[in-house]
């Protein structure tokens, strides 16, 4: 399945306490479970006024509904055609 | 050290070839050496317009040098407070 990264923009969210963001974690993982298999949630880089979410889906489709079940903006959301690192360059 | 990530915009660098992506990933590594270790590049999310970039650095000012050496844009660099994933809400 594709990876995508989606850009979500939500002022302050970097204020958010451990506690609010296990919350929010939660709902999130609900979500996913009713939508079933084809989507999941790998990591979310949490910054200051926005999030980077990462997830492994079938299509937009699929992610604009989990954002809109949540709550959650999905300002951009970009396939991902690869990962690189380091180790790329060897 | 904090994580950060930054957007690059770059139209069409989806397109990339695995070499082109090979020589752009040494050059990036050659820069990084150079500029000591207060700079690491974790990895970064390739997507058809833009590449995000995860780093570990001192500060912004090292990214904008490690930029500006390799020719790269730095669209926005944000400091990433927290990660989660699913594990998050346990």
């Amino acid at each position: 399945m594709p990876k995508f990264v989606i850009e979500r923009d939500l002022p302050g969210v970097g204020a958010l306490t451990p506690e609010q963001l296990r919350e929010r974690s939660r709902e999130s993982n609900t979500v996913i479970r009713e939508l079933g298999p084809d989507i999941q949630w790998l990591h979310t880089y949490v910054t200051d006024d926005k999030l980077y979410c990462v997830f492994l889906a079938p299509d937009r489709d699929i992610l604009l509904e989990h954002a809109q079940c949540t709550d959650v903006p999905a300002d951009r959301i970009a396939r991902v055609a690869t990962v690189i690192d380091p180790s790329t360059g060897e | 050290m904090p994580r950060f990530v930054i957007e690059r915009d770059l139209p069409g660098i989806g397109d990339t070839t695995p070499e082109a992506l090979r020589d752009g990933a040494r050059e990036s590594n050659a820069v990084i050496r150079e500029l000591g270790p207060d700079i690491q590049w974790v990895q970064s999310y390739v997507t058809g317009d833009k590449l995000y970039c995860v780093y570990i650095a001192s500060d912004e000012d090292i990214l904008h040098e490690h930029a500006r050496c390799t020719n790269l844009p730095a669209d926005r660099i944000s400091r990433v407070v927290a990660v989660t994933d699913p594990t998050t809400a346990e």
